[in-house]
């Protein structure tokens, strides 16, 4: 049989990071039969993961504002520590050449107070080899399209500095973007910015989903009392679209998204508002909303091997799998699952 | 993953003080128990308000006057006392079709729920008066504290007086109490015997959505004793009291319109302590217990009976405390 048929039948690993009931971080690789497959414990807490193209290993990204990163074997190989250099901090997030030989990843320049892309050798120890503009402040998630060559960064227009905590230091004037660039060059190939009145929904998360289209989900940090919708689509060339949820759901959302995901066959995209324990739903060619899944704390979202089925992790504990059609199977667990999830194999 | 939660010490010895920590309890049991005891009761003493709600405030419309308007109050006070006592139940019916949030859209820190209804009062928003519109609007239009505002807020007075321009208010509010009695009775229903929840709860197997073995239920039910505890003391009481009375914002209080935040809290906490049946509980929690005892929860042992109830969003640092006591971190290295 071949290997894209046989996945369907083996189930799925998943990575993400977490934290125990006694304040203790770790990432780890699981399944939902046999649990941890690998765990890792972290200095603090973590973030996003990534997996290197292959599929043999997976990397864990230090929260915002911290340092650390580690790159976590699938078999029995030791683990490899890296860490920003002393005037950055990772966002969180981080990708891999389609090659698996370079890791990108969001960083924050706060002596400047712009954003930038580390780049790193995975086949060097993950050496830092060099570093490209983010063209935006704050840049937090991050992907490649099918090319393989155009980076999607979601800046999300924030200025923060470590030495004050996690406090946002220019929300009336943010500007949050979409960028596009050219990871050989670093060049800028397209800039997306929200309209005027849009420019506190600051851009966080994104999935990159059938044709290249982009879904990206936000958190809005302007006035009082609005609930703009927060979940957008963009294609190269096109203005961003962005797409409201029912008005019984908008509010549920607490204008805050937490990850997005697409899921195997890349036609419908997760979007997850874990202060409202809501997971919506999106169909990518229609740039429609389908429907919710309900989960309190329901933030990370990976794919599974099947369309239209999501891994959902939630902080209160509750591992899920979930139809873009709402209907949810819940497995408990013993930690308290941070916003992302990835699917390793 | 929402705020850090570093354990409290008595959820550690809750888990690994005791000697019969790994004797299995009787699940079903507890599950019974806690659904026959009082989350059905609890549901069911909800129906009863809310039916009682949507009449009184039916009659105020009919008839307004001072006593008319009494009485609807009195109704929402039972009714906000009946909903107080499931209000830590997030699991089940209640998580479906965003009843919660339907039913009590709070904290609302910055005020967007009360922003709403004072948008749809001005504009006198038809909609809103009719249950059957009002429940694809907005969550924030269609439950309890929005009923609070239209009973208790700025210009409820007029509602004890017959002017024809006070009809709307009246409208807006029976419509939100026939949609809070819908969403309660919608609710009982779905935990009544037979009903599709309570065999998931009662009987759950490896293939079910919400639950795969009996001891989920109870692990469903600790997180309810401790989000509830948790609720009380981080949202109802941290947030309004802040922690000075400089940062205190007594307006972020549950209910503060009605004077009824503290029946509230004390409803919330009835029913934690009811969530779950005294012999789930260990009868004493040991002091000082050495930490080697800390290893009866390693990561070989994912049962329910074993698991750390997250109690404490302590601002302390975990490391501190995990140094001070020398605790062993379950994860594998």
């Amino acid at each position: 049989m071949p290997e894209s048929l046989a996945a369907a039948f083996v189930p799925e690993c998943f990575a993400a990071a977490r934290m125990d009931d006694r304040g203790i971080f770790s990432a780890a690789m699981f399944d939902l039969e046999r649990g941890d497959l690998r765990a890792v414990e972290l200095p603090a807490r973590g973030h996003d993961v990534a997996l290197r193209p292959g599929g043999k290993e997976w990397v864990a990204f230090a929260r915002r504002p911290g340092r650390f990163g580690v790159a976590v074997p699938v078999g029995s190989g030791e683990p490899v520590w890296f860490a920003a250099k002393p005037d950055r901090h990772f966002f969180g997030h981080g990708v891999f050449s389609a090659d698996g030989r370079l890791l990108y990843t969001t960083e924050n320049d706060y002596g400047r107070g712009l954003g930038v892309i580390g780049v790193r050798d995975a086949s060097a120890g993950y050496r830092q080899i060099g570093e490209f503009p983010g063209y935006g402040i704050g840049p937090h998630d991050l992907a490649l399209l099918s090319d393989g060559r155009t980076m999607v960064i979601a800046n999300g227009g924030i200025l923060t500095h470590p030495d004050s905590a996690r406090e946002e230091l220019n929300i009336p004037t943010m500007q949050p973007s979409l960028v596009y660039v050219d990871i050989e060059t670093g060049d800028l190939l397209e800039e997306q910015k929200l309209a005027a009145d849009l420019h506190q929904l600051s851009i966080r998360h994104l999935a990159v989903a059938q044709n290249d289209t982009v879904v990206f989900g936000c958190q809005f940090h302007g006035p009082d009392g609005e609930t703009p919708p927060l979940i957008g689509f963009h294609a190269r060339g096109e203005k961003p679209v962005i797409v409201p949820t029912p008005a019984a759901t908008q509010l549920s959302l607490r204008n805050y998204i937490g990850s997005v995901t697409a899921d195997a066959a890349g036609g419908i995209v997760a979007a997850s508002a874990p202060k409202g324990g809501l997971v919506t739903y999106w169909d990518v060619a229609a740039r429609r909303f389908l429907g919710t899944s309900e989960l309190g704390d329901g933030c990370g979202l990976a794919p599974t091997h099947h369309s239209a089925s999501f891994l959902l992790t939630s902080g209160d504990g509750w591992l899920a799998t979930a139809q873009a059609d709402g209907s949810l199977w819940r497995h408990p667990s013993r930690y308290h699952w941070d916003n992302h999830a990835i699917l390793v194999r | 993953m929402g705020p850090m939660r570093p354990l409290l010490l008595a959820a550690v010895l809750l888990c690994a003080g005791l000697p019969s920590a790994h004797a299995e309890a009787d699940h079903g049991a507890i599950a019974r128990a806690a659904l026959d005891n009082v989350i059905r009761p609890g549901y069911d003493a909800l129906t009863v308000s809310t039916g009682r709600l949507k009449d009184k405030a039916e009659a105020l419309c009919a008839a307004p006057s001072a006593a008319a308007l009494t009485d609807a109050k009195e109704a929402f006070a039972a009714t906000v006392e009946s909903w107080s006592k499931v209000e830590i139940f997030r699991f089940g019916p209640i998580n479906k079709e965003h009843r919660y949030e339907r039913m009590f859209y709070w904290p609302d820190p910055k005020g967007i729920g009360l922003r709403q209804v004072k948008a749809a009062l001005a504009k006198n928003d038809e909609t809103v008066t009719q249950a059957d519109m009002l429940v694809g609007k907005s969550v924030a239009l269609q439950g309890l504290p929005a009923l609070e505002y239209l009973l208790y807020g700025d210009g409820a007075e007029t509602l004890a007086r017959g002017d024809p321009e006070v009809g709307f208010r009246c409208s807006f509010a029976a419509s939100v109490a026939t949609n809070v009695d819908r969403i309660a009775r919608g609710v009982a229903e779905e935990w009544r015997d037979g009903a599709e929840y309570s065999k998931l709860f009662l009987s759950p197997g490896p293939d079910d959505p919400l639950y795969r073995a009996p001891k989920d239920v109870t692990l469903e039910l600790y997180k309810a004793f401790t989000s509830g505890i948790e609720l009380v003391r981080d949202q109802k009481l941290g947030k309004p009291l802040g922690t000075s009375a400089e940062t205190a914002r007594p307006r972020l209080a549950a209910f503060w319109r009605s004077g009824l935040t503290f029946p509230n809290m004390v409803g919330n906490l009835e029913a934690s302590a009811r969530s779950l049946p005294r012999a789930a509980l260990p009868a004493s929690l040991p002091r000082n217990r050495p930490a080697s005892n800390s290893r009866s929860c390693s990561t070989s042992t994912v049962s329910s009976t074993c698991f750390v109830p997250p109690m404490s969003r302590s601002p302390r640092p975990c490391a501190i405390r995990h140094s001070a006591t020398n605790w062993k971190p379950c994860v594998s290295r």
